[in-house]
């Protein structure tokens, strides 16, 4: 319960701070995708017999929905389902390391992108919404989102070293 | 009462199933209400972001502010003698302007809307207008320089989302100015726009400015969309295609206009 209500003050903030302070911070229009950075590393580092990022995948597809214009639930679905697949795909990987967090914050922007793109899809009925393009802009996308996930992804090593521990999450 | 496993599982789905098809029915009432809780929370953190900022983009940019310096002084040469030439055509227009009646006000009533929240990410934008101040879905917002920004989304009472003309679900009808060609613009996303369906045969070049149109009734004409970027011609295809660049910034937008009636 106390778990479930910090995560969704912790995802409200970074979709405060996605929509309104990092506006500020892009490169070439581009800005990272916090909340998807924030459940990758949620999934990654949980216990694979918790659930507590699928809790994390609906508050977090919530708070994104809220904050454009698509209906309300294809984040979440979206989220929901990407957390399912990897929650799968950490079954079977032997010797996560920090190789895999990275693939799997690329993954989650290409699984993300594309299932938005299909909502897109069938909204306009315009096939070209479903391509993804894979120019300059997605490179510094994909970038962005990849050192800022190193850098979380070191921050919460060390949290869960010395912090968290202590605490029993 | 016990569920099994399975049973569990499926009545989770289950539960969460009609929590997203009761969210579709309420999804305006809640974003009102997210929408009004944080908008001073994200009105601090845009202010925020503004102050830290700015210094270091100056600090990044000083190079390149540099170059640019050099550039505008010669450029600068050029558009003092053209401004000469201009006064004498402004003094023409004015007379003109005010002879057909032509006003900016006279062809728009707008309404002006602050900006709270931008999602960069999907192209849209959250202003604090809603219906309760006369916005409804679909009508056009533009800046100060009428510029096309995008159109209304979805309206709640007192805020409404903006999607970008960049938005992957956004496409109308427009004109190359200098050749008076119609087109097609449509929203790549992540802040890109494409011109398609422009014949092989018309000359098109990088820095022509688009406008819209009055075909297809979504915008008024002669609105400002964006500037060719780069051309993309194709042996096979009987259309040109190019990039465009829309001429607002995103990051700079504080304060934009909804057309609310055009005639």
């Amino acid at each position: 319960m106390k778990k479930g209500l910090v995560l969704i003050l912790f995802f409200y903030i970074l979709a405060l701070i996605q929509t309104s302070f990092l506006v500020h911070f892009n490169i070439e229009e581009q800005v990272p995708n916090l909340i998807l950075i924030a459940l990758v590393l949620l999934t990654f580092f949980e216990k694979p017999e918790e659930k507590l990022s699928f809790f994390g995948a609906g508050i977090g597809g919530f708070f994104l929905d809220i904050f454009s214009n698509v209906f309300l639930g294809t984040s979440i679905i979206a989220l929901l389902l990407m957390t399912f697949l990897f929650k799968k795909l950490l079954e079977i990987i032997k010797g996560l390391n920090i190789l895999w967090f990275l693939i799997f914050i690329f993954l989650s922007l290409v699984f993300y992108n594309l299932f938005s793109n299909l909502v897109s899809f069938f909204i306009s009925q315009d096939i070209t919404a479903i391509q993804i393009s894979l120019g300059k802009v997605f490179i510094i996308k994909s970038t962005y989102n990849l050192i800022l996930g190193l850098i979380a992804f070191y921050i919460i090593s060390l949290l869960k070293k010395y912090v968290f521990a202590r605490q029993g999450f | 009462m016990k569920f099994s496993p399975q049973k569990r599982k499926i009545f989770i789905i289950a539960i969460g199933v009609l929590i997203i098809i009761s969210l579709l029915f309420t999804q305006q009432k809640i974003k009102n209400f997210f929408y009004f809780v944080s908008s001073p929370i994200q009105k601090s953190l845009w202010q925020l972001g503004k102050k830290i900022s700015t210094p270091i983009e100056l600090a990044f940019e000083m190079k390149e502010l540099k170059k640019r310096a050099e550039e505008l002084s010669l450029s600068n040469q050029n558009l003092l003698s053209e401004i000469a030439q201009l006064q004498a055509l402004k003094t023409e227009n004015k007379s003109l302007r005010k002879a057909l009646e032509l006003d900016l006000k006279k062809d728009f009533q707008l309404a002006l809307a602050e900006v709270i929240g931008k999602n960069i990410l999907k192209d849209t934008l959250v202003i604090n207008k809603g219906l309760l101040n006369g916005v409804l879905e679909g009508m056009p917002v533009i800046n100060e320089g009428k510029v096309l920004i995008g159109k209304i989304a979805d309206v709640s009472e007192n805020f409404s989302n903006v999607i970008l003309i960049s938005n992957r679900e956004s496409s109308f009808d427009v004109k190359i100015q200098s050749i008076e060609v119609n087109g097609l613009i449509k929203g790549k996303g992540d802040f890109q726009l494409f011109l398609d369906l422009i014949p092989e045969n018309q000359e098109i070049q990088e820095g022509d400015l688009i406008i819209t149109t009055a075909l297809g009734g979504i915008f008024p004409k002669g609105i400002l969309v964006g500037k060719i970027q780069k051309i993309l011609r194709s042996d096979i295809k009987p259309f040109q295609q190019a990039e465009v660049s829309p001429l607002f910034d995103i990051t700079k937008l504080e304060i934009v206009l909804i057309i609310t009636n055009y005639k």
